[in-house]
C-alpha cells in the first residue's frame, strides 16, 4: 500500500495548506512518542510485576519452611514427651513389678508371698492406666470410635469438670460426617485452640458451635479471655515463637481449610472460625496429621 | 530516497523469507496470516509498479489492498487476543466495515486517494492492538511480553498504524511534491514493521524458555 501512493492518484489537486504540514509533523511526532510510552511503561509495569512475584514466591517458599520445621519440631517434641512418659512413669512401676516378684519370693512366707503378688498386681494396675492414658492422648478412642462430635463433647466434659472453666458444644449440622483424616485433624486444631485458651487466655468459658453448608464446614470457638486477633495470629505464625499456631497453620493448610482469629464487634468475646471443605482429598505425605 | 524506497519495497520479503526458513516449527496461524500479508504486500507493490509504467489505472488494486489489509489485519488479531467478546466484535466491525468499504467501491464513491477508509482502519486496528496491552496487564501470567512473539506482531502493527497515520489522513490534501516530503515516513514505518513481523516469525519459533506461573496474588 505505501509504496506507490505518491506515484498515482496524480490527478488529485493540491490544497496545499501550512495547518496541514504542521498537522502531520506534530501529529505522527506525538502518535509516535505515545506509542513509545506505552510500551516503555508496559515493559517497566511488568519488570516490577515480575519481581514483585519472585519476592511473593520467596515469601511463600519461607512461609512454608517455617510451617515444615514447626511441624518437625512438635513431632520431635510429641517423641519426647512420649518418650518420657514411659520412661519416667512406666519404666519405674515396671522395675518395681521386677522387685516384687524377683527370685527371693519363693523363699518368702505365704502371707508375703501373697503381699507381693498384690502389690505387684495393683502397680501393673497403674501401668496399664498409664500407657491407655498416652495412647488416648494420641489418638482420643471416642474420636477413633465415635467421631469428631463425641470426641470434642469428651473433651469438653473433662475440662468442664476440672472446675477451672466451663465449656460447652453444639453441632447444629453434622449428620454427614466428615472423613476420618479430617475429622482427625480438625480434632488437632480444636484441641490445640482450647490447649492455648487454657494457657493463656484466662477465659470464664468456652463455647464451640458447628454449622455446615453445602460445600463446607464451619467450626467456631467463643471465649471470654484474652484471644488474639487475626493480624497477630499471622505476625506470630511467621515469627520464631507461636509453636502451636504453626501447627494450627499447617494442619489448616493440609484440610485446604482457612482459620480466622477476630475480636467479637461487642468487644467481649473471641472468635475463632475453622472452615473446611467437605470434598477432602488427603494429600500424599501430609506432615503431621 | 530512492534507496528508502527499493529497501521498503524489497524488506516485504524479510518475514517471508524467515517464515519459509522455519516453516516446520511454524504452528501459529497468526504467523501464517503475517506471511500471507507480506507477500500479497510484495506481489501487489510489483503489480502496481508495473502498470503504474504503462500509465494503467491503479486505483482498484489500491482501495482492495486496503481492504484485505485490514481483513488480515483483523485476522490476526483474533488469532492473538483472549477475549472472546472482543474477538467477536473485531469480526463484526472488520465485516460491517468491509462491507462499507465494497460497496463505496462498487458504486465508485471512492475518488482518489482513499484517506477515510485508511483511517478508518488505522483507529481501530490501533484501538484493539492497545486492547492488547491492556489484556496483558491485567494478566495473571508474568511472563514478560517480549518473549512474546504476539508482542512484536503487535508492536509492528502499531508503530506501522501510528507513524503512518497522520499522513494517511491528510494525503488527499497533499500534492505530489508535498508527498514526496512526507512519504519517508510511511517507508521507515513499513521497513520498521517489517523487520518487527521477521522478529515475530522467528519467535514464534522458539520454544518457551519456562512455563509462566501463575501470579500469587
Amino acid at each position: 500500500m505505501y509504496l506507490p501512493y505518491h506515484l498515482v492518484f496524480l490527478q488529485q489537486p493540491a490544497s496545499n495548506s501550512s495547518g496541514t504540514n504542521w498537522a502531520i509533523i506534530v501529529g505522527t511526532g506525538l502518535v509516535m512518542i505515545l506509542v513509545v510510552a506505552i510500551i516503555g511503561f508496559l515493559i517497566l509495569y511488568q519488570r516490577k510485576m515480575h519481581r514483585y512475584n519472585i519476592k511473593l514466591r520467596v515469601l511463600e517458599e519461607e512461609k512454608k519452611q517455617i510451617l515444615l520445621n514447626a511441624s518437625i519440631k512438635f513431632q520431635e517434641e510429641e517423641r519426647q514427651r512420649i518418650a518420657a512418659d514411659l520412661h519416667d512413669d512406666a519404666g519405674p512401676l515396671l522395675a518395681t513389678v521386677r522387685l516384687y516378684l524377683n527370685e527371693n519370693l519363693i523363699h518368702q512366707d505365704p502371707a508375703s508371698q501373697l503381699q507381693s503378688i498384690y502389690n505387684a498386681k495393683q502397680i501393673i494396675d497403674d501401668t496399664i492406666r498409664l500407657i491407655r492414658n498416652i495412647s488416648h492422648s494420641l489418638m482420643p478412642p471416642t474420636l477413633k470410635n465415635f467421631g469428631l462430635e463425641s470426641a470434642v463433647n469428651d473433651l469438653f466434659q473433662k475440662i468442664t469438670g476440672s472446675g477451672s472453666i466451663y465449656a460447652s458444644a453444639r453441632f447444629h449440622d453434622y449428620k454427614r460426617r466428615l472423613k476420618v483424616e479430617q475429622e482427625s485433624l480438625v480434632f488437632r486444631i480444636i484441641q490445640e485452640l482450647v490447649n492455648n485458651i487454657l494457657k493463656h487466655s484466662n477465659a470464664g468459658f468456652i463455647h464451640l458451635t458447628q454449622n455446615a453448608t453445602a460445600t463446607h464446614m464451619f467450626f467456631r470457638l467463643n471465649h471470654d479471655g484474652q484471644g488474639l486477633t487475626h493480624s497477630e495470629f499471622e505476625r506470630l505464625n511467621h515469627s520464631a515463637l507461636g509453636l502451636g499456631l504453626k501447627n494450627i497453620a499447617s494442619r489448616t493448610e493440609i484440610l485446604k481449610g482457612r482459620i480466622y482469629f477476630e475480636l467479637d464487634s461487642s468487644g467481649t468475646y473471641y472468635k475463632i472460625t475453622l472452615e473446611v471443605p467437605k470434598d477432602f482429598v488427603m494429600p500424599a505425605n501430609p506432615l503431621m496429621v | 530516497m530512492q534507496y528508502l524506497e527499493k529497501i521498503s519495497y524489497f524488506i516485504d520479503l524479510l518475514p517471508v523469507l524467515v517464515f519459509l526458513l522455519f516453516i516446520k516449527k511454524i504452528k501459529e496461524k497468526s504467523i501464517w496470516v503475517i506471511a500471507i500479508y507480506s507477500l500479497y504486500s510484495f506481489l501487489n507493490n510489483y503489480t502496481i509498479l508495473q502498470k503504474v509504467k504503462v500509465n494503467a489505472n491503479v486505483d482498484l488494486l489500491l482501495y482492495f489492498f486496503t481492504l484485505f489489509e485490514f481483513l488480515l489485519f483483523a485476522t490476526i488479531l483474533i488469532f492473538i487476543l483472549d477475549n472472546r467478546v472482543i474477538k467477536k466484535l473485531i469480526l463484526f466491525i472488520a465485516l460491517m466495515a468491509c462491507s462499507i468499504y465494497i460497496y463505496c467501491i462498487v458504486a465508485k464513491k471512492l475518488v482518489g486517494f482513499d484517506s477515510i477508509p485508511i483511517s478508518v482502519e488505522c483507529t481501530i486496528i490501533i484501538l484493539f492492538c492497545l486492547y492488547y496491552f491492556y489484556e496483558q496487564l491485567t494478566s495473571p501470567e508474568v511472563e514478560f511480553i517480549y518473549t512474546s512473539y504476539k508482542f512484536w506482531i503487535i508492536l509492528g502493527l502499531l508503530l506501522y498504524l501510528a507513524g503512518s497515520f497522520f499522513v494517511f489522513v491528510f494525503a488527499a490534501d497533499l500534492s505530489i511534491s508535498e508527498r514526496d516530503n512526507y512519504w519517508p515516513i510511511i517507508y521507515v514505518c513499513g521497513i520498521v514493521r517489517n523487520i518487527l513481523f521477521a522478529i515475530a516469525v522467528y519467535l514464534s519459533t522458539r520454544p518457551q524458555d519456562e512455563e509462566p506461573y501463575q501470579s500469587l496474588i
